[in-house]
């Protein structure tokens, strides 16, 4: 188990270097910083002394090698953009914000996914059935800007019931948490939906009937902790696409996350914040996929000897 | 397993129609302008500009953020546009323009209990521009400064390396110098600015969430007497559009940036525009290739668009009025020659004059430019690539780019339409990389010298149209302090881009906001100040 563990381990930490290399091309492929950050009347005097500045004029292996090095002790630089803030600490300042809408679009996901997908399973064939099948369809199908909008027009500019945007008490993470977790309220729906469907089936599940325990025992107790195994890897895996994911609510909806840095960052051409966020999303991402390839080698030995 | 009953749900029907009223009830209620009550605070949502307390770091049309707490020099009359007494009570400039003296106002307070304003604060202001993190729009300008020296506590002289002629535009509200506390910084340094800095306005900064918001406070005192109508003000940056519309649909701002395909929307919900009072962003169609310096390698012969006639023809294919109409809403007046308004020295009304004959529209004319040139049909083929990009608060260009493509399609010129980013095509003009292109920009106001200096002079690191005349009459220019033969020279040039049909200048057009006319009653602003949306603490709530 340990050797899996540290191969794994090993392999998250090569594909965090790859990340790296990634990252650090594609800033500076997308264009010069310079040519976002000065302003027209900029002299070739300006470039020369703003790509001194900020090390632009070394050499790129150069460049990529004090941005991995500083790297490594968490050190991604000054923001080019925001002066006087560090890159990390600006991307620290707003996790917090993500974290939470992440947490919350998670929640929802699974209260009401779970009862849903449970629901379709166990009246299969019928209207709750049919009205799952069209939540699954319109969350996978719906575009994440496009119904955070029409949520914002509908209950916040129409009704009033909730903030527009930006961040605040509970009722402004409504929305956009809603927004954030329609489509995974979708796939975990269908999946728990599938599950169940194969437990419900199974020989052991008569069997608690035949033994005379309650309907409501036999699906939410007995089923759904057999069917819960398919579904809580994926949770796994959501919860990290949720966090990496969430760009186009945050902006829709002015949330001061990550996502928002994140935007604002590659339209200023802010190498050194794209780099710290893409750097911190890859991390969370990678070691969300370590947890859940632990976590089945935890649950399922013959992983661990392939 | 069909019809396991699940007593505690609801029904589905019960569930669905539950949604159906509240989704039936939420798009039909139409919002009213919020805001019965006048607000204490005023929410400006803005399409966002670069935020720093560091004036020093960040261009012209950013100055949004300072302008209600760190003053300048010089004011630009909302009303007039001149150059007005503010920090600066009264001030010269010698005869050839190389020292201006500025006489500062007494009694001046900073902000934060810092102490009275003097000419130390000019001179630690005017120091910020040269730090090597600097990125001023007129950071050039403020290198040509060879000193600048204190008289006494109220009097300053600035000595300049040339005959400068724009300085009162440079320290006025419409440049880039803001005067902050020499005595904060002393004692609290760069650290304490970034965190409150302060200034000399009727409104003193509150705080800033870093790319969200900045907030202000109404200043107990102000030397001159300025009391604002909402005691907080807050810039919102909202990046999309239909957020920053349902923000003052919802009444949580009261004043926003809007595109002009929203503003209708907002207008129908009883929104009001606001207008600056003068004109202060243009739109041209810059064509790549025009490097007519002698002897330069980039030159290429073979771009259509260096032969005069192609020029003119691509202008008198576009029918302008149509074009203002339907992508600007008609909102807008012509541009004659790219950068010059009606009150930027040079401007010749005999441009005016002869506008419709040498570039209004006439498709039949285009053809036969084409033909005399040798293009079209019986001749070559031409081809135009049109770049199309948008910026925050700047959405038409795309639009653009396809009414000209359409415009060009009917007199035989094909076209293509690339969407990149503004970074990718200013470095394609830098590069003079754009032989096959041509890309509608909207920019914004500056002096005619400015403007010349930054597009049409070979040495600058914008390559638009370059010639050697343009660039032997800006030296004479630059050179020149004379009012009446620098309004000659600077029309010689305004002339020269008129004949040779050097663009495809479009359109000028006034800053407009949309606001709540329930909060907004009046506002008088004159859009060419640094920062466009400028003078809050002229916004008056309307009348009981």
């Amino acid at each position: 188990m340990q050797r899996y563990i540290a191969r794994r381990a090993l392999q998250s930490l090569l594909a965090l270097w790859v990340m790296s290399l990634i990252v650090f091309a594609m800033a500076r492929l997308s264009g010069n910083a310079l040519d976002m950050m000065l302003p027209m009347e900029a002299t070739q005097e300006d470039y020369d002394r703003l790509s001194k500045y900020w090390g632009l004029d070394q050499p790129m292996h150069v460049q990529y090698g004090i941005f991995v090095s500083r790297a490594l002790r968490g050190d991604f630089g000054m923001s080019w953009k925001w002066p006087g803030y560090s890159a990390m600490g600006l991307v620290m300042d707003r996790l917090p914000a993500t974290l939470q809408l992440a947490g919350f679009a998670l929640a929802i996901s699974v209260v009401i996914a779970l009862p849903i997908g449970v629901l379709s399973a166990v009246k299969k064939g019928t209207a709750w059935d049919t009205s799952g099948k069209i939540i699954a369809l319109l969350g996978q199908s719906l575009p994440g800007f496009w119904l955070g909008i029409v949520l914002m027009w509908v209950f916040a500019v129409n009704l009033g019931w909730f903030p527009t945007s930006g961040r605040g008490g509970l009722q402004y993470m409504i929305l956009p948490a809603i927004t954030l977790g329609w489509f995974q309220v979708a796939a975990l729906m269908r999946l728990v939906r599938s599950s169940m469907l194969d437990v419900l089936d199974s020989e052991f599940v008569k069997l608690t009937r035949v033994k005379g325990l309650a309907e409501w025992k036999v699906v939410w107790k007995h089923c759904l902790r057999n069917a819960a195994i398919a579904p809580l890897t994926f949770f796994a895996i959501i919860a990290g696409v949720l966090m990496t994911g969430s760009v186009v609510t945050e902006t829709v909806f002015s949330w001061p996350g990550t996502g928002l840095l994140a935007i604002d960052a590659v339209r200023a051409r802010d190498y050194q914040v794209v780099q710290a966020v893409v750097i911190v999303f890859a991390t969370i991402f990678i070691l969300t996929n370590l947890l859940v390839d632990i976590l089945y080698a935890y649950l399922d030995p013959r992983i661990r000897y392939r | 397993m069909r019809g396991t009953r699940l007593p505690w749900f609801p029904s589905l029907r019960l569930v669905s129609l539950a949604l159906a009223v509240v989704l039936a009830w939420g798009l039909a209620t139409t919002p009213a302008p919020a805001a019965a009550q006048l607000p204490q605070k005023l929410v400006f949502a803005s399409a966002g500009f670069e935020d720093s307390n560091r004036f020093w770091t960040v261009a012209r049309p950013d100055h949004l953020q300072y302008d209600p707490f760190l003053e300048t020099l010089l004011e630009v009359d909302p009303k007039t546009g001149e150059y007005t007494p503010r920090l600066a009570e009264k001030w010269s400039a010698s005869p050839d323009y190389k020292e201006w003296t500025f006489h500062l106002r007494k009694g001046v307070q900073f902000h934060f209990g810092y102490g009275p304003f003097t000419a130390k604060d000019v001179v630690h202001s005017y120091s910020l521009t040269q730090r090597p993190e600097a990125k001023m729009t007129l950071g050039p300008f403020w290198r040509s400064v060879d000193e600048v020296k204190v008289i006494n506590d109220h009097q300053i002289v600035f000595r300049m390396k040339r005959p400068a002629t724009t300085l009162d535009y440079a320290v006025s509200r419409a440049g880039d110098l803001r005067i902050v506390s020499k005595a904060q910084w002393d004692k609290e340094g760069l650290e304490g600015f970034d965190k409150r800095p302060a200034g000399t306005g009727s409104y003193q900064y509150a705080g800033r969430k870093q790319g969200i918001s900045i907030t202000f406070e109404r200043a107990d005192k102000h030397w001159a007497g300025e009391k604002p109508a909402f005691k907080e003000l807050e810039f919102r940056i909202v990046r999309e559009e239909a957020t920053r519309l349902a923000l003052l649909l919802s009444g949580e701002a009261h004043i926003a940036d809007m595109p002009r395909e929203l503003q209708k929307d907002a207008i129908a919900k009883g929104m009001k525009l606001y207008f600056s009072s003068f004109p202060v962003d243009w739109i041209t169609v810059y064509l790549g290739g025009q490097y007519h310096m002698p002897g330069d390698k980039a030159f290429r012969a073979d771009v259509p668009w260096t032969n005069k006639k192609v020029r003119q023809a691509m202008n008198v294919a576009i029918n302008r009025q149509e074009l203002l109409k339907t992508v600007f809403a008609g909102k807008g007046s012509l541009t004659y020659v790219t950068g010059w308004s009606e009150k930027s020295e040079g401007f010749n009304p005999e441009w005016v004059k002869k506008f419709p004959a040498m570039y209004g529209y006439n498709p039949g004319k285009a053809k036969q430019l084409l033909k005399e040139a040798g293009y079209g049909p019986g001749g070559k083929p031409i081809k135009v690539k049109i770049l199309a990009f948008t910026e925050p608060g700047e959405s038409e260009g795309p639009q653009v780019a396809e009414a000209l493509g359409i415009y060009y399609k009917e007199v035989g010129i094909d076209s293509e339409i690339e969407v990149l980013d503004w970074a990718k095509v200013r470095s394609m003009f830098r590069g003079k990389a754009m032989h096959c292109c041509i890309w509608p920009n909207i920019i914004s106001w500056r002096p005619s010298e400015e403007w010349i200096r930054t597009a049409y002079f070979s040495k600058s690191p914008n390559h638009f149209y370059e010639h050697e005349y343009v660039d032997k009459t800006y030296e004479l220019l630059s050179k020149t302090v004379n009012k009446a033969e620098r309004q000659r020279i600077a029309q010689a040039i305004g002339d020269h881009l008129f004949e040779e049909f050097a663009d495809i200048p479009l359109f000028w057009f006034r800053n407009e906001v949309v606001a709540n006319p329930k909060v907004v009653g009046t506002w008088a602003y004159p859009g060419m100040a640094a920062g466009r949306s400028t003078h809050f603490h002229l916004v008056r709530p309307p009348a009981k």
